[in-house]
């Protein structure tokens, strides 16, 4: 009697969400695991797998050159990571700690930019510093005298300053929250016991931001290592291969070779794997970096004083660098049709036609509110079904709750014509009639982008200490209602920023949606890549770059507002 | 002329105030009329009246396709026009839509009717129906598969381009031999990493010892460049990242150079040619509104409208635009290398060693 009823009182409305939660998440990561193992363990034909073998494994390992390759990803995913991790962390600080002037200028400009393909931003930087094109590199031997260009972005540095100088808004939404709800009572505890600066920063502001450093430096690295934009437009014609670029070839030859892609995802597997278990290790005390605990915290700014608009103004050249120089050559190519180098005298042939171009597109406006239904939904279910995941996986006293975390990673691994492939095989032959409709793409889109949702949830829960659950459930509350009343509102910064971060990755995904797009679906990523490839010109497919900065313009400044009404004062 | 329309089809760097676009727009109907007479009239596609009556029952038709949305919905749209027939219509890169078609055959769906990629050779023949469309006999003989299972809508000359503000036309390369005698070409020369059908080509027609020694030997002295998409590279050079291009699908370089970019094109031996191929369904949900959207998508008709994108025809009574591309080819020897999916592999790797993918 007493073991029963111990087990009717586990039956209740939040274990049930829970349970549910985790079967679901179990789902959508076991479709294309399995797949990626199936296609990686069985014989490539043009009909489809066949006998069991370990040849795509030679095909893909088997050459010398694979140690390159690696070689080449690491510094390259090491570099970026960096680079973005440094930019993104110092103007999350100046933002969220600092009473620097134009704050809510730079939060806004650090998001937006992310909206622009990672193809257009290196594009971007192509017309800005090819040696024998680039606008700035022109400029600058026109201005210095210089006999050569000063910079060349056809180089492994080159790469590095691409990919990094665009994924900093990662860092930035991941570090920001943490920034905010760091408690400056402590840093000021450990003042007046008479530690430096450095001592202050190593030992007590580092290890707060623990976490949440660690879940932005993992994923800026993961990111790095399978990123392909920047290697197919610059890599490949500097001559630096890397190891997706293996994967492209092996994804894009006809017929395509998943077998081996397979295999050299494998590699991407166990990054993630040892990334997740050196995580957890990492952060296993978890309380040491809560910084909300029961008794609030204080978030004040520091006072920068006399050096108020020097950071403010470093800030913004930093952002004109960084931003402005692509950005602005994305918005003057897209009024003109071929390349055009910024000058005076050229704005006298300026037009509207590629945004005549791009609105009248067949296919242009049903794309763009699929995307944003997709990517509102998909953010949406990504940020709650995190929400649940991090919670259990950090919360609960499950030895093996690392797992959980690591299955809801494993998707980042897996490249998306994968994960196409494998949602569209499996929902054909599952008497499940999502094929051809906007909701296998919703499938595939939160399968691909949790590992996101995964790391943003999980970074800012290390950051409240269980005391508060506790309290709340002392009080009488139950699981749903700590939840929404305890929990959502200290995490709302979080799940915003995962938000809009998974909302951009939504609206922008492109592999796999090759694959799932039907006829009466159709996605901005699918019309972005007919347009570079199969037809428009330079000037519409910088339009289009252009055109998907603007709606995430207005989210970012709903969702801040929104942000404000939610966050605890 | 269909060179007017197709300027007025892409953005004009010159700019257009509301007049003068209005004025162009006006001029881009008028041709485009003029240009298209047998829409209004003739439908010799249609000729077989049993055929449109069955496929006119079926009512839809499923085709996949690597033809662009801009370029495709025209067409779709006049042969629904004329048939009534609704078509619904996917849009994707060869690769991937051949991926699809494998994971829906072991899934054991069929959704496709129709099949246009260039690629369609590839496809395992007893999955395509084997079928003579009306149309096909106004065909190049290149452009019909002599098993019946495809047929061209459109050749694709591969050819060498150059900016013309960076080389002088006097200094082209009157054979591949030549290239090598312009050290000053180095690091300003490109081609696309997938050309291994080029290349295969290029060996087949020069002999395998006669052809790799030219391309080592361009290799070595030029170090051309690799680059992903034949368009970004014909954009590329149109732009001056690169001076030439040994080689790229003209159509795109026509596109590029209709569009006011300073770039043109020149004809080498051996000339390697490919297609966009269309296929049917064996196992064709809608097998006779597919056998009239075939015949329709070879006629003269189709070809005519996609001639306003710089496509160059496949059947020798529709002219090209700019004019007189196909007869310039004429008496030139011309290579198809019908690459079976080993062999694709196979010259890939090639390619890869010889032009030194990997660094």
């Amino acid at each position: 009697m007493r073991i029963r009823s111990r087990w009717a009182e586990r039956i209740t409305v939040g274990n049930l969400v829970l349970v549910a939660c985790g079967l679901l998440v179990a789902w959508l990561v076991l479709v294309p695991v399995a797949a990626l193992f199936y296609v990686a363990f069985t014989e490539q034909t043009i009909y489809g797998p066949g006998d069991f073998t370990i040849d795509n494994f030679v095909e893909a390992y088997g050459h010398l050159n694979i140690l390159r390759l690696f070689g080449n990803s690491l510094i390259y995913a090491f570099g970026s990571s960096l680079l973005a991790f440094v930019l993104g962390a110092l103007i999350a600080w100046v933002v969220e700690r600092t009473d620097a002037p134009l704050r809510g200028f730079f939060h806004n400009l650090a998001i937006v930019s992310f909206a622009v393909p990672g193809l257009l931003m290196a594009m971007s930087w192509t017309l800005v510093m090819s040696p024998n094109i680039g606008w700035a590199n022109a400029l600058l031997q026109d201005w210095f005298g210089l006999t050569k260009a000063p910079f060349n972005v056809y180089t492994m540095t080159g790469m590095i300053w691409v990919l990094g100088s665009h994924s900093f808004p990662l860092a930035y939404m991941l570090m920001g929250p943490a920034f905010r709800v760091l408690d400056i009572r402590m840093e000021e505890a450990a003042v007046v016991a008479g530690a430096n600066n450095y001592q202050l920063a190593s030992r007590v502001t580092f290890p707060l931001l623990r976490p949440a450093m660690l879940s932005t430096l993992m994923l800026l690295f993961i990111r790095g290592i399978e990123s392909f934009d920047v290697p197919r437009i610059i890599g490949m014609p500097a001559r630096i291969p890397v190891f997706t670029t293996e994967i492209q070839d092996a994804t894009s030859s006809v017929p395509p070779e998943l077998g081996t892609a397979a295999s050299l995802s494998m590699t991407l597997l166990v990054v993630c794997l040892l990334s997740i278990f050196f995580y957890r290790r990492a952060t296993a005390d978890a309380d040491a970096y809560a910084t909300v605990g029961a008794k609030g915290y204080i978030a004040t700014p520091v006072r920068l004083g006399k050096w108020r608009w020097p950071i403010g103004g470093g800030t913004l050249l930093l952002f004109s660098v960084m931003l402005g120089l692509p950005l602005f050559t994305l918005f003057w190519q897209s009024f003109f049709h071929n390349a055009a180098a910024p000058s005076i005298a050229r704005l006298a042939t300026a037009n509207w036609d590629n945004y005549r171009y791009l609105f009248t597109y067949p296919v242009f406006r049903e794309a763009a509110f699929d995307s944003i239904s997709l990517g509102a939904m998909g953010a949406s279910i990504v940020c709650l079904l995190m929400f649940v995941i991090a919670w259990i996986s950090q919360r609960s006293r499950m030895r093996f709750s690392w797992l959980i975390d690591a299955l809801a990673f494993t998707p980042i691994a897996i490249p998306s014509v994968i994960v196409g492939a494998s949602v569209l095989f499996a929902y054909l032959i599952l008497p499940i009639p999502v094929y051809d409709t906007i909701w296998i793409l919703l499938i595939a889109y939160v399968t691909l982008f949790m590992p996101y949702g995964m790391r943003f949830a999980s970074g800012g829960l290390a950051q409240i200490s269980r005391e508060l659950e506790e309290v709340a459930e002392i009080s009488g509350a139950n699981l749903l209602q700590t939840f929404r009343r305890v929990l959502l509102p200290l995490l709302a910064p979080v799940l915003i920023a995962c938000w809009l971060y998974v909302f951009v990755l939504c609206v922008r995904e492109l592999a796999a949606s090759i694959f799932l797009a039907g006829a009466t679906t159709h996605v901005l990523g699918t019309v972005s890549l007919t347009l570079w490839e199969g037809g428009g010109s330079l000037g519409a497919v910088c339009a289009l770059g252009v055109v998907e900065v603007i709606p995430l313009v207005i989210i970012v400044a709903v969702m801040r507002r929104l942000e404000n009404a939610i966050r605890p004062h | 002329m269909p060179f007017a329309a197709l300027a007025s089809s892409h953005p004009s760097p010159a700019g257009q105030g509301s007049m003068r676009g209005l004025l162009g727009l006006t001029a881009s109907v008028l041709v485009a009329l003029a240009c298209t007479p047998a829409l209004a009239a003739d439908h010799s596609w249609m000729s077989d009246k049993a055929l449109v009556d069955a496929a006119k029952k079926e009512g839809t038709v499923a085709i996949w396709s690597s033809i662009n949305e801009d370029e495709q919905n025209p067409q779709i749209a006049a042969f629904t026009d004329a048939t009534g027939i609704k078509v619904d219509y996917i849009r994707g890169a060869d690769a991937p839509l051949m991926s699809r078609m494998a994971i829906e055959k072991r899934a054991g769906k069929e959704s496709w009717d129709d099949f246009q990629i260039q690629a369609v050779h590839s496809v395992p023949k007893e999955w395509l129906m084997q079928f003579t469309p009306s149309e096909a006999a106004a065909l190049l003989p290149q452009a019909r598969d002599p098993d019946k299972r495809y047929y061209g809508t459109y050749l694709v000359f591969h050819t060498p381009a150059y900016n013309t503000t960076k080389v002088k036309k006097e200094d082209l390369p009157k054979s591949y031999e030549d290239f090598a005698k312009h050290p000053e070409w180095k690091g300003h020369i490109a081609l696309d990493y997938t050309d291994r059908d080029w290349y295969a080509g290029f060996i087949q027609g020069m002999g395998e010892a006669k052809g790799g020694k030219i391309m080592a030997e361009i290799v070595d002295k030029l170090e051309p460049t690799l680059y992903k998409g034949h368009l970004a590279l014909a954009r590329a050079l149109g732009s001056g990242e690169y001076w030439l291009n040994l080689n790229n699908y003209l159509n795109l370089v026509l596109n590029v150079k209709l569009a006011k970019d300073p770039v043109d094109w020149w004809i080498l031996e051996p000339v390697v040619t490919s297609m966009g191929e269309i296929g049917i369904n064996a196992k064709a949900p809608h097998p006779n509104a597919a056998k009239l959207l075939a015949n329709f998508l070879i006629s003269g008709e189709a070809q005519q409208m996609r001639t306003k994108w710089g496509r160059i025809p496949s059947r020798p009574d529709i002219e090209s635009n700019p004019p007189g591309i196909l007869k310039a080819f004429e008496g030139k020897k011309t290579i198809t290398p019908h690459l079976s999916p080993a062999d694709d592999q196979k010259w890939q790797k090639e390619f890869n060693k010889v032009f030194k993918a990997q660094g």
